[in-house]
């Protein structure tokens, strides 16, 4: 067999374990919200969160109120992005219940466990990882293409309320061998595992007095990272190709809020930072080294996010069996503004306007809302590589073909790119006192 | 083209080998007629409306293999995992509905895929039955004697929409990237139950699932573009089929000849023999300024057989107390593996006990909880398998050994 068989034979199956270690996608509540409820209100809900959506927005909330509550409710978003950005799974349905624990006395509905769970209509997942150069929305991207299963439990003690959940994930990890069998055909074993993992959200509220309660959450960092390795021996000849991503980063995440009440009226707000600049991208990783060509480096700029910042306001207020809802967010962005080479990742800050409104009847509620984000317009342009220094892919773009006259470049993004635009969410929820 | 020697996973249903919940476990999952609320979201989904409160059952499982391979350790990775079931009833009249969903999380993979060379001898059936997640929801209706009871068991495919690995030279140097697009559509296999009660003293059952596997149909593209070294494309095409689980259909009966005694008995039949091949289908396309192609080879079908299994069981009764026990023979699908594929396998018997008490409400509980303990113990029959002698002279193998679980619930009624 030839050294040029033999590398296409290694590059295909480098090719089949890169499937294996895709990254997986964020928490599309953050993107969507759990509940029209709180959606409605532009998810300002750390402080006044008290139904089973507490499990994502602050699961010290579940204990709030006594009860066994059932919500049940469907999601959906619109992107209208430049450059042809879209939301790989628009719609979702979320189902959330809690239930106080069947304790007496002093304990009773004291501590109440909990679960939600967003699905996904014809998926369990859907990952994307886009070359360096592509044109694509981090902050969108496939991040409401997994399903969410959420866990939980909280326990009240006196006027503080501890609460904590499960975001239940999966990784991957694994190998595979393959050599060329007795009759020339590839001979392969794969040993591919998709363990369980799970991050953690905390949160506590204090009721600090009959009107005001505060809260505070924190959603721990969480990145999983992906590693396969193809060893592949054709000939006698080794040939190694390995993987390594850097899968479904969360950043850790702090969010105070403080929500007032009076009468039928509850002023929420809340501030958050999270820590995006141990964000590496989204970029798969692949290294290898092949006969004939010897290493092959991976093109893996490496992109300087930055920690975001934001702030939201939510009002909620009942008026008879009716209740209207409203809210205003803005958020920084943690793609870099200016991205002078490769890339061409495409955010920037955000505007969130939420509307809301609910009726009851008797133990059921229903609840509808719409949501717009505006992703601010940012303008990237590229620079060409000067070859003085050694290049760096980030910071310009190079001649791809150095035997040929003049610059050849097929970045998508040359000479500039603008990104920016709208998302339309909307939804439906019930909610049920059973 | 290419066509590769590989076999994947085949298995039944974890929760049908591990049990959902310990009552089930301590009575060798002989409990379809009898399950009511969160434990039968599984077994019998009708069962789920029969329920008079909203429950919540969590457990714990461990399953022990000690399996051989030539009398030697087959290096099986022991399962271990919890199980969640959440039964929510509630009535429309005189009508009683009921939803609820079952989910079993392995503690250590939601899914292992792994691909053997097929002329290897291994468990094809065993050796990653337990290690993969199952969510059932269901919906349940109950009126006079009767309930019925649908849902889905749900798994997960994996598709790759665009699969791009891309090494070539770039401003004279070598450089690699990729682009992935890989969907994971949603699996689901009916579920459908009906109970029936035409006395106190018996309770019939029946239970149907489809049949569930997680496919994986990935089309992989390799560019290459190294000049003076080679140009081209390779293309990888893999089809393959894991988790394989059968449709079945079960009977099952509940005697109940003293108020502190049931009785039970499941005949359950599975579809094995839709297995289809049981190996994945790899195909290497090499549109390259190279030759010659590689050697194509093709594998037999796997062949297996239906089976029907029965089994058993017990439950008594003493105020708070319940003592449980079971035993069921399961007999192998796999034909006599004479040829290339070496599928190791063998008819079971197993025995189970468990035990269980009921903590009635008092000072410290508002509604009952019920906790379960129950042990398993599963003997595969030792085989010997011997090649036909015009393929592999002298080619032999053997199987068998045992598996031990062990299984520990509570449930907890709102």
């Amino acid at each position: 067999m030839g050294a040029r068989h033999r590398l296409s034979t290694a590059i295909a199956f480098g090719a089949f374990c890169t499937c294996w270690g895709a990254r997986a996608s964020a928490n599309p509540f953050e993107v969507l919200g759990l509940t029209s409820r709180h959606a409605g209100q532009a998810s300002a809900a750390i402080a006044s969160v008290d139904d089973a959506a507490a499990l994502y927005y602050n699961p010290a909330g579940l204990v709030a109120r006594p009860g066994i509550e059932l919500s049940l409710g469907t999601i959906g978003a619109y992107a209208h992005l430049e450059h042809g950005g879209r939301l790989a799974d628009p719609t979702g349905a979320q189902l959330a219940i809690r239930a106080p624990l069947p304790l007496a006395g002093r304990w009773q509905d004291r501590i109440i466990i909990g679960i939600a769970l967003h699905l996904l209509p014809r998926e369990v997942a859907h990952i994307i990882a886009p070359s360096p150069d592509e044109p694509y929305y981090p902050y969108y991207g496939d991040r409401m293409s997994r399903i969410v299963v959420l866990p939980g439990a909280a326990v009240q003690l006196g006027r503080l309320a501890l609460g904590a959940s499960l975001d239940v994930l999966a990784g991957f990890a694994g190998t595979l061998d393959a050599s060329e069998g007795a009759t020339r055909a590839i001979d392969a074993r794969a040993d591919e595992r998709i363990p369980t993992a799970a991050r953690l959200i905390a949160g506590a509220t204090w009721q600090a007095t009959p009107c005001l309660r505060l809260g505070a959450v924190v959603r721990q960092h969480f990145e999983l990272a992906f590693a396969t390795s193809a060893n592949t021996t054709v000939a006698g000849e080794p040939i190694d190709l390995d993987l390594r991503a850097a899968g479904l980063f969360t950043p850790d995440q702090l969010g105070l809020g403080a929500a007032w009440t009076r009468g039928p009226h509850v002023v929420s707000i809340d501030l958050r930072e999270a820590r995006w600049s141990d964000y590496r991208g989204p970029f798969v990783r692949v290294d290898s080294r092949l006969p004939l060509v010897g290493d092959i480096p991976a093109l893996s700029p490496r992109v300087p996010f930055t920690d975001t910042y934001g702030a939201r306001l939510g009002i909620e207020s009942h008026v008879g069996r009716w209740i209207v809802r409203g809210g205003y967010g803005f958020e920084t962005s943690p793609v870099p503004a200016r991205q002078t080479g490769v890339t061409n990742l495409l955010d920037g800050p955000r505007h969130t306007f939420a509307l809301g409104g609910g009726h009851a009847w008797g133990r059921i509620r229903l609840d509808a809302h719409v949501q717009l984000q505006v992703v601010q317009h940012r303008e990237l342009t590229k620079l060409l590589d000067d070859g003085k220094h050694a290049y760096d892919p980030f910071t310009s773009l190079r001649d791809e073909d150095t035997a040929t006259p003049d610059v050849q470049i097929t970045n998508p993004g040359f000479p500039g790119i603008r990104g920016g635009g709208q998302v339309v969410s909307g939804g439906l929820t019930m909610a049920v006192a059973l | 083209m290419i066509v590769v020697a590989l076999a994947s996973p085949a298995a039944a249903d974890p929760l049908d080998e591990l049990g959902f919940g310990a009552a089930a476990t301590g009575m060798a999952n002989a409990r379809t007629a009898v399950a009511i609320g969160a434990e039968a979201i599984h077994l019998d989904p009708a069962g789920v409306a029969l329920a008079t409160r909203p429950e919540l059952l969590i457990g714990w499982q461990y399953s022990h293999d000690r399996l051989t391979l030539d009398g030697n350790d087959a290096r099986m990775i022991d399962a271990h995992g919890s199980t969640l079931g959440l039964a929510i009833p509630f009535t429309v009249g005189d009508v009683r509905l009921g939803t609820g969903v079952a989910v079993y999380l392995p503690d250590q993979y939601l899914a292992r895929i792994q691909l053997t060379p097929i002329n290897e001898p291994h468990y094809l059936r065993f050796e990653s039955a337990t290690h993969r997640v199952v969510v059932e929801p269901v919906v349940a209706v109950a009126f006079g004697d009767w309930a019925f009871g649908f849902g889905v068991s749900v798994l997960a495919d994996a598709r790759s929409r665009e699969l791009r690995f891309d090494v070539g030279v770039v401003g004279g140097e070598k450089q690699g990237d990729a682009r992935l697009d890989i969907a994971m559509p949603t699996r689901k296999a009916p579920l459908a139950s009906v109970r029936w009660a035409p006395s106190r003293k018996l309770e019939l059952a029946a239970a149907f699932r489809g049949q569930l596997s997680l496919d994986l149909d990935l089309d992989i593209v390799a560019n290459i573009d190294v000049p003076d070294v080679v140009t081209g494309t390779a293309t990888v095409a893999l089809r393959s089929v894991s988790y394989f689980t059968p449709m079945r259909a079960s009977v099952g009966a509940a005697l109940h000849p003293r108020e502190d005694l049931t009785v039970t008995a499941d005949l359950t039949w599975e579809h094995w023999s839709a297995l289809g091949s049981g190996m994945p289908d790899l195909r290497v396309l090499l549109a390259l300024d190279i030759q010659p192609p590689l050697v194509s080879s093709i594998q037999p079908p796997a062949r297996f057989h239906d089976i029907v299994t029965p089994r058993a069981g017990a439950e008594w009764r003493s105020g708070t107390l319940r003592l449980r026990t079971g035993a069921g023979y399961l007999p192998s699908p796999v034909p006599p593996q004479t040829g290339i594929t070496s599928f190791a396998d063998g008819a079971r018997v197993l025995a189970t006990a468990g035990a269980g008490i009921r903590v009635e409400p008092g000072a410290i509980l508002t509604q009952p909880i019920e906790l379960d303990l129950a042990l398993a113990w599963q003997h595969v029959v030792h085989a010997l398998v011997r090649k036909d002698e015009a393929l592999q002279p002298g080619g032999a193998f053997s199987s068998g050994g045992d598996i031990l679980q062990a299984s520990a619930s509570a449930t907890v009624r709102f």
